[in-house]
């Protein structure tokens, strides 16, 4: 009992040394950074390729493109190796209309990531 | 709110992986904390050590196999939510290699290694005491393997979760056996020497629990705004609130009523009981909302 009590002023000193410490602020987990074509812009034509750039590496495991004519073939799929861009190619010319992309990835920090964006095509 | 809308968009499929976690975190809870709780009280009675061993040896196998679980739920995540993805072997693959694949081996390693000490029927030995200390340890590392503790200052992030979970994990572990120690008829004045001994530990615990998890909250949401704005903020907020909930009910049973079962008011055991029973139904809820922060928002929004 008496060597527990000691005990406690050593567990009081480590967390106060590791309260002093605090002077850099967290970063939290990085998401994406931009998009291809950008969020929620209308282009004219068929863009030549979909895509997104993240802030740190990410491993995409989903990368899924629907539009009005349901999903859309894609030249490329997701592998396992860790990217900071993803880019894939469109596998026909996209007709007019909006398009969702839905991305699902792993980052580093060990996160299962998911998130998606919009674009559309003028007609 | 922006908590709704996290909340409100969830599938099946995330709604399990987050019940999933809150059990993982649950049962390695209660698996460390029972070793803590064990070396805290080395005396304790036959018949109440034996309960502390079942819960422990329980706690440990239920979070082996809820963290195994986690494997192809968090593969079937990745491939979209389907049990053909869970079983996908480039996705089980991916998480393997990566930082959950690296959780799961040192959280398996140490629910592993914590039963020892529980093992240890006879007396507790030191090799028994420093196998389940080894495995108390590896499961706390495993928890600062993945998620908002990771980005730099790690070491302080880590630091901080280790020594709040810690302090989390004895509170926790030690309600059930308390809820009994305090239902049984026999030996008060035994009982009435554990509550108090609990009473005078748990100050300190419930003071590195609040001084940890409000610096952690602090450095990772960086400031008021995002703590009121966005959905990390406001579940964690809930949280805190549901704490103060906790803490109140704590101090309540050491103020007034382990005084009043040690002075053998007849009504007390049945009030504290009712007590410790609201205390770990708070458990519960807290463990469920940690699960939806950790899972689904980001304390940068």
């Amino acid at each position: 009992m008496q060597k527990k009590t000691r005990s406690l002023p050593i567990v009081h000193a480590t967390l106060a040394t590791l309260l002093i410490s605090l002077a850099i602020p967290a970063l939290a987990h990085e998401g994406r950074t931009s998009t291809s074509p950008k969020d929620g812009d209308t282009v004219q034509d068929s863009p030549a390729k979909i895509g997104i750039e993240f802030g740190d590496v990410m491993r995409i495991t989903q990368f899924e493109v629907t539009g009005p004519n349901g999903s859309v073939p894609l030249d490329g799929q997701p592998g396992s190796e860790q990217v900071e861009r993803y880019f894939v190619k469109p596998g026909e010319v996209l007709s007019a209309g909006n398009y969702q992309v839905h991305w699902r990835g792993l980052s580093d920090d060990g996160h299962m990531m998911s998130d998606g964006f919009n674009f559309s095509i003028e007609p | 709110m922006a908590w709704w809308y996290s909340v409100n968009s969830l599938d099946v499929w995330i709604v399990t992986m987050i019940l999933v976690a809150a059990g993982v975190y649950l049962s390695a809870l209660v698996a460390t904390g029972a070793v803590l709780f064990r070396l805290a009280f080395p005396q304790l009675p036959d018949h109440d050590r034996r309960r502390v061993v079942r819960m422990g040896v329980f706690a440990a196998w239920s979070g082996v196999t809820l963290v195994l679980f986690q494997w192809p739920l968090q593969a079937g995540y990745l491939g979209g939510g389907n049990v053909a993805a869970a079983t996908n072997p480039m996705l089980l693959g991916i998480v393997f290699e990566g930082a959950p694949g690296t959780r799961l081996i040192l959280a398996v390693t140490g629910l592993l290694l914590v039963q020892a000490i529980q093992l240890n029927n006879l007396l507790l030995s030191k090799t028994a005491n420093s196998l389940s200390l080894v495995g108390v340890l590896l499961v706390m590392l495993a928890f600062v393997q993945v998620g908002h503790t990771v980005p730099p200052p790690r070491l302080v992030l880590s630091g901080l979760l280790i020594f709040h979970l810690m302090a989390a994990a004895f509170w926790v572990a030690s309600l059930w056996p308390l809820f009994h120690l305090v239902g049984r008829r026999h030996n008060q004045g035994n009982s009435a020497r554990i509550l108090t001994r609990f009473g005078q530990i748990a100050m300190g615990g419930v003071g590195l629990l609040v001084l940890t998890g409000v610096t952690l909250a602090t450095l990772l949401t960086g400031g008021l705004t995002p703590l009121l704005t966005t959905a990390y903020g406001q579940l964690l907020i809930g949280k805190v609130l549901i704490v103060a909930v906790l803490l109140l009910f704590a101090a309540a049973n050491k103020c007034r009523l382990v005084p009043a079962f040690e002075s053998g008011d007849a009504t007390a055991p049945r009030r504290l009981q009712r007590s410790i029973a609201l205390e770990m139904v708070l458990v519960a809820v807290i463990l469920l909302i940690t699960a939806v922060l950790t899972r689904v928002t980001s304390p940068n929004g």
